[in-house]
């Protein structure tokens, strides 16, 4: 279990004062857990994440690993316990997959780097678990960026680490490849008791799938807790208004800033969701009352067809483009 | 990976024939013609018809294969500790200065009269005690620069500053050595500038036996860091997370390079050009970033060029001989200058 007691961090500057970035906080990371840190860019997230794998000195307080201070831990066997995936993407491009994947069994091979049957073996396993044993023969410059992840991610599992400390693992990576990615690290919490630290900026997916969630704000202060009672106590809500931006603690997701009001239009039909939604992006009002501009949606079979109905004059449009095209002429 | 360890061992095996090859070759060339059969008969121990052939071949020939073959090995394997520390694929010994450390080192020792002046023969005229204590200083000399050069590394990540830096330091250094220089006498002078072309015919003798055992142990050494220089390639953050102590391995990897450079540039002069080409062409010959596959490849392919260079410098058909210097420059700047204008291949080595 990894601990942090009235943990202050930051930079230490010769000049002038040390540059303080978060001070005085407590945390607990727990094995089988998955924790999101959130903040926004600059609020220390990846400072954070060095100071807490031992990288970089804490200004006060201390970052405790089994009830030991990190820094007394003696670089092997550390390894042995922290993992850590950074988001600095430095490699050769010449290695194999499977060559930077054998690199996490580092700890606990001999002097010369040679894998016995049992790292083969933890290798396998990885390239298993990340989803990658087709590529295992692939030099890593061929990869792209969600492939990349998923070899670094398959390193530090064969690293066997109860504790995984991750700096935005999911930047470059696109939706699909990012709720998988989440999924994966929710598996190894569940199935292999794994504590998982990562920093994102992926506010929905965090409260959708994480165990709890760190919160920092701008003026280094960090809150802690399962992601539906920050919802709750506003705290979510604080950190993500800015300029007509903001966070819906009804629907749990962003809102954003109003279009100016066009008009108020009816809209009847069986499945209006996006037809709702596209109108409203674009400033419509929608009302069930009768107005003097309706909307049917009607469905044929798997067809959408919208009707039209202004001043008397019926139009037929196949698509909400032409639809919105045809209101905005008016 | 049946199909790329296959590879791997064909490539190996061609690299050592090669070596061999030109060994022999090395041995062949020379101004003075001696046919094969009694080169043959004189390396397997045999009387040869001429007693002056036997002389040619097992105390001057012999000797100076030897010492391109360990040289070429030795200034290759440094450059690749180099480029995969600094994470730099301009980074080698004479780029970054590590040679004017060992070149200010020897000079030190001139200049307080440990040796009369430095040339090509200094070693054979002198006891094995200055040997050693040439080792030592251009070792000490070449290990100034490097940690400097780790100091600087540490404040400034760009690959070019610290390109710059090195060449910077290499530069002092060099303004240092002509200091000594200017108050040299004449003929110490001449026999520095003719040191300064590199030269592979000076170690012989007792020489040779401590050349050998120093760059074999610092060649083994650099073996058995392959697993720390693996580690090294994903970064020194990475490396750290994976449980290796960064400052012993620099320390290691700081020895092991300064006491190949320096031991082949206090013996032979500062070589330039072979370690920072020959760990690319291992690279793209073996299409890996593996050390325990580079490193072995690196020397190989270093003796390979040094030994091809000692070749050329004895120009066909002609008595005199080149500079070895003059030749490595010659082959190593194209090659240099292709690695460059590919730059993608540059780039991708470390990134």
């Amino acid at each position: 279990m990894l601990t942090a007691r009235h943990l202050t961090t930051g930079y230490l500057r010769k000049s002038q004062d040390a540059q303080r970035i978060l001070e005085d906080i407590d945390l607990e990371l727990i094995p089988g857990q998955l924790t999101a840190l959130l903040g926004p860019n600059g609020s220390g997230k990846s400072t954070l994440i060095r100071t807490l794998a031992g990288l970089q000195p804490p200004l006060a307080g201390e970052v405790l690993l089994q009830n030991k201070p990190i820094a007394s831990w003696p670089a092997a066997s550390l390894a042995s316990q922290l993992g850590l995936i950074l988001s600095e993407r430095k490699t050769a491009a010449n290695l194999s997959v499977m060559e930077v994947v054998a690199l996490g069994r580092t700890p606990y091979t001999g002097w010369l780097g040679n894998l016995q049957a049992r790292d083969r073996q933890r290798i396998e396993e990885a390239l298993e678990q990340a989803g990658i044993t087709p590529l295992r023969d692939r030099k890593v410059g061929q990869l792209s960026d969600g492939e990349m992840q998923k070899v670094m991610l398959a390193r530090v599992l064969a690293q066997e680490t109860p504790l995984i400390l991750m700096d935005e693992p999911m930047a470059h990576l696109d939706l699909l490849n990012r709720i998988e990615l989440l999924n994966l690290l929710r598996q190894l919490t569940r199935e292999w008791k794994k504590g998982i630290l990562f920093s994102s900026h992926d506010l929905d997916l965090a409260l959708q799938l994480t165990d709890s969630i760190w919160l920092l704000d701008k003026e280094g202060t960090l809150l802690a807790g399962i992601p539906e009672d920050l919802v709750l106590s506003g705290a979510i809500e604080k950190s993500y208004t800015r300029d007509g931006l903001g966070f819906d603690n009804r629907t749990g997701s962003l809102l954003l800033p109003s279009p100016a009001p066009k008009g108020t239009v009816s809209l009847t039909g069986t499945d209006t969701f996006w037809t709702r939604k596209a109108l409203e992006r674009h400033g419509f009002q929608i009302t069930a009352t009768q107005t003097d501009c309706r909307i049917e949606v009607m469905v044929t079979g798997s067809r959408f067809s919208w009707r039209l109905i202004r001043n008397d004059r019926v139009q037929q449009l196949s698509s909400i483009a032409a639809l919105l095209r045809e209101l905005s002429r008016s | 990976m049946p199909n790329l360890r296959f590879s791997g061992r064909i490539a190996f095996l061609s690299l050592s024939l090669l070596t061999g090859l030109l060994w022999i070759l090395d041995i062949m060339t020379g101004s003075v013609h001696i046919p094969l059969k009694e080169i043959f008969r004189i390396l397997s121990g045999s009387e040869s018809e001429s007693v002056a052939w036997q002389y040619i071949i097992l105390k001057i020939r012999v000797p100076k294969a030897l010492t391109a073959l360990l040289a070429g090995a030795a200034l290759a394997v440094s450059g690749l500790q180099m480029q995969t520390l600094f994470r730099n694929p301009l980074a080698s010994p004479s780029e970054l200065g590590i040679t004017s450390g060992a070149t200010l080192g020897i000079g030190a020792l001139v200049l307080t009269g440990g040796l009369g002046a430095i040339g090509p023969d200094t070693f054979r005229q002198l006891g094995i005690g200055s040997s050693w204590l040439a080792i030592v200083m251009a070792t000490l000399g070449s290990g100034l620069v490097f940690s400097l050069l780790l100091l600087i590394a540490r404040k400034v990540t760009d690959n070019v500053i610290l390109l710059i830096a090195g060449v910077m330091i290499g530069t002092l250094t060099l303004s240092l050595t002509s200091i000594w220089q200017y108050q040299s006498q004449p003929e110490q002078l001449q026999a520095f500038i003719i040191w300064t072309f590199g030269s592979l015919g000076g170690v012989t003798g007792p020489q040779l036996g401590i050349f050998t055992l120093v760059l074999v142990a610092g060649l083994l050494g650099a073996f058995a860091l392959s697993k720390t220089l693996n580690t090294l390639l994903l970064g020194e953050h990475y490396a750290r997370s994976m449980g290796l102590s960064i400052r012993r391995s620099r320390f290691l990897i700081l020895l092991s390079t300064c006491l190949l450079t320096g031991t082949v540039t206090a013996f032979c002069g500062p070589i330039g050009f072979i370690g920072i080409a020959v760990p690319h062409l291992a690279r793209s010959l073996m299409g890996t970033s593996n050390h325990l596959k580079l490193v072995p490849a690196c020397a190989l392919t270093g003796a390979i060029l040094l030994l091809l260079c000692d070749i050329l410098t004895q120009l066909p058909g002609s008595q005199s001989a080149l500079p070895v210097n003059v030749v490595t420059a010659l082959i190593g700047a194209p090659v240099v200058l292709w690695i460059i204008i590919k730059m993608n291949n540059l780039g991708s080595s470390f990134s």
